[in-house]
């Protein structure tokens, strides 16, 4: 059986798979995938996945949950989702706080939900279903948004707090969305940061954003990670602890040299400010929050 | 706004051919509204282009583009799984479009086919035994027959416009080795065998015998003889895998 992941981890992609296989570099300590890349699929997806799975800890990242939909899991999906991650053995799984189609269609896209209470309730509800249905603890992550959700944007952080409480779920920070949406509404990002309750993180995310020339930011996984980001990954791990970081990177991907100096840079902030703290992912993953 | 409706009505800013003033009134924030609407357009059109060029090629990014838009418009991807938005959408625009010529329907048929075979679950569910007369044959999984009026799978010489009417029958498999997507094309005899094959209900030459017999052929040396290649050259790709247990 792998051991948990821990350290910066990359998204398991076909474009980089082979040489990954080859090189099997260090530096990547875990990789993370999307079931849905996976779950009623053959070919070159499986068979890579099979080989993965041999040297590396997985971690699954879902994209279609929708926890913002009012409307109950498709049990079909939750089914073969669940036999997914036991395959893979995934400490938990993880997806997003927001929307993603309606009446049985799907715009395979994160669109943002509301920070009110009818959303609240909606996003408990989900993730509830999704504990009851999986067997591994459920984490939801916060999206990157374009179109206000609220006069005051840092009711994000309190509207994701109340989710958490009440379905008693895990946080997977993703650090970049947090500075998009800093950058794109105006706020503080680490006052952000610092209402995140710590205990219940148990992974983050990094990845690079585009800047339009009208300044919005847009978040592509397709750019490099900019300075302001690194430095507020660094300011979030002395806060949180070490937690697995996942470099993302889904769109205009490089060759793996430039990914692995991605990721070798953000293993220096990584040590640098973990150093001397043990507790783990893992350990909140299984303690409980 | 309840949680559900402000839900619909972005749905239908995203998927309508134009957005309602009332529904993007509803929402608020306009002009990101209709940022999101052209992001989750443009990516579910990249993937339709990019699996199906030739298609793309060969009606011309106009037509191709507004057989996108309605199938937004009336019915939008019903598939979790994003590589399936292309088999989704080229079923609707052959069933629901009027594409001329049939040659270019037919196209958008076998890329969509291609295309489905390279990323479909399918593998051997039990042993594999060497090839035998006396047992049920075992086809490829991943297997789909293709009957077509074109041979659309050979892209168009240069110069040429339109593809003559020419029987085709194609055999699409993803091959159990490499994962390596295989198109062969196949005389009427060969397609019917492995179409028998397939059914995987009875011998190799129980099969022989009934296929044979509804196409009035003699089972001649000269038939055997080319029953031999055709075995050898399904093993030889992959197509045939050899026998169930």
């Amino acid at each position: 059986m792998k051991e948990h992941p821990g350290g910066i981890g990359i998204g398991f992609r076909m474009d980089l798979a082979e040489e990954l296989f080859e090189r099997a570099p260090d530096a990547v300590q875990w990789l993370e995938l999307h079931p849905e890349n996976y779950i009623r699929r053959g070919g070159r997806y499986r068979s890579r996945l099979a080989k993965a799975r041999e040297r590396w800890p997985l971690v699954t990242h879902g994209l279609t949950m929708s926890f913002g939909c009012p409307r109950p899991h498709e049990r079909e999906y939750m089914d073969e989702l669940r036999d997914f991650v036991r395959e893979v053995g995934t400490p938990w799984h993880s997806d997003h706080a927001c929307f993603g189609g309606a009446h049985g269609a799907f715009v395979h896209d994160l669109l943002p939900v509301p920070f009110t209470d009818e959303a609240v309730s909606t996003m408990v509800a989900r993730v509830r279903e999704a504990q009851d249905q999986l067997d591994v603890d459920v984490a939801v992550e916060n999206v990157s948004y374009y179109a206000a959700q609220a006069e005051d944007p840092l009711l994000e952080i309190d509207f994701l707090v109340e989710v958490l409480e009440r379905a008693d779920a895990r946080l997977m920070l993703d650090v970049n969305n947090v500075y998009v949406n800093s950058k794109n509404f105006g706020f503080d990002p680490k006052r952000w940061i610092d209402k995140v309750p710590t205990e219940r993180v148990v992974q983050m995310h990094v990845a690079g954003h585009f800047v339009r020339q009208d300044g919005l930011r847009i978040d592509t996984h397709g750019e490099a990670i900019c300075d302001d980001v690194y430095e507020l990954l660094d300011y979030t791990l002395r806060r949180v602890g070490p937690v697995p970081v996942l470099l993302e990177r889904d769109n205009n991907i490089p060759p793996l040299d430039v990914v692995l100096a991605e990721v070798e840079q953000l293993r220096a902030i990584y040590d640098a400010a973990t150093r001397g703290v043990t507790e783990s992912a893992a350990d909140r993953a299984t303690e409980g929050a | 706004m309840k949680l559900e409706l402000s839900q619909d009505a972005i749905q239908r800013i995203c998927f309508s051919r134009e957005p309602s003033e009332e529904d993007l009134d509803a929402v608020g924030n306009r002009a990101r509204w209709l940022l999101y609407r052209n992001m989750v357009r443009a990516r579910l059109r990249r993937v339709c282009r990019v699996a199906l060029p030739r298609t793309l090629e060969a009606a011309g990014e106009v037509r191709f583009d507004a057989w996108v838009d309605e199938w937004f418009a009336e019915r939008a991807p019903r598939t979790r799984y994003f590589w399936r938005v292309v088999a989704e959408f080229a079923e609707y625009t052959r069933a629901k479009a009027a594409i001329e010529p049939l040659w270019l329907q037919e196209l958008m048929r076998y890329e969509a086919l291609h295309w489905h075979t390279r990323h479909d679950e399918g593998a051997p569910d039990a042993e594999i035994l060497p090839i035998d007369f006396e047992r049920v044959p075992f086809v490829n999984p991943t297997l789909t027959l293709l009957e077509l009026a074109h041979a659309v799978h050979r892209p168009l010489a240069e110069g040429q416009a339109s593809y003559p009417e020419e029987p085709t029958h194609l055999a699409l498999f993803r091959r159990i080795e490499d994962d390596d997507t295989v198109t062969w094309s196949l005389n009427p005899m060969g397609a019917a065998l492995v179409a028998r094959w397939q059914l995987e209900q009875e011998t190799l030459e129980q099969a022989v015998v009934a296929v044979a017999e509804a196409r009035n052929a003699s089972l001649n040396a000269s038939f055997l003889e080319s029953l031999a290649g055709l075995l050898e050259g399904l093993l030889e790709r992959g197509l045939l895998l050899g026998s169930r247990p």
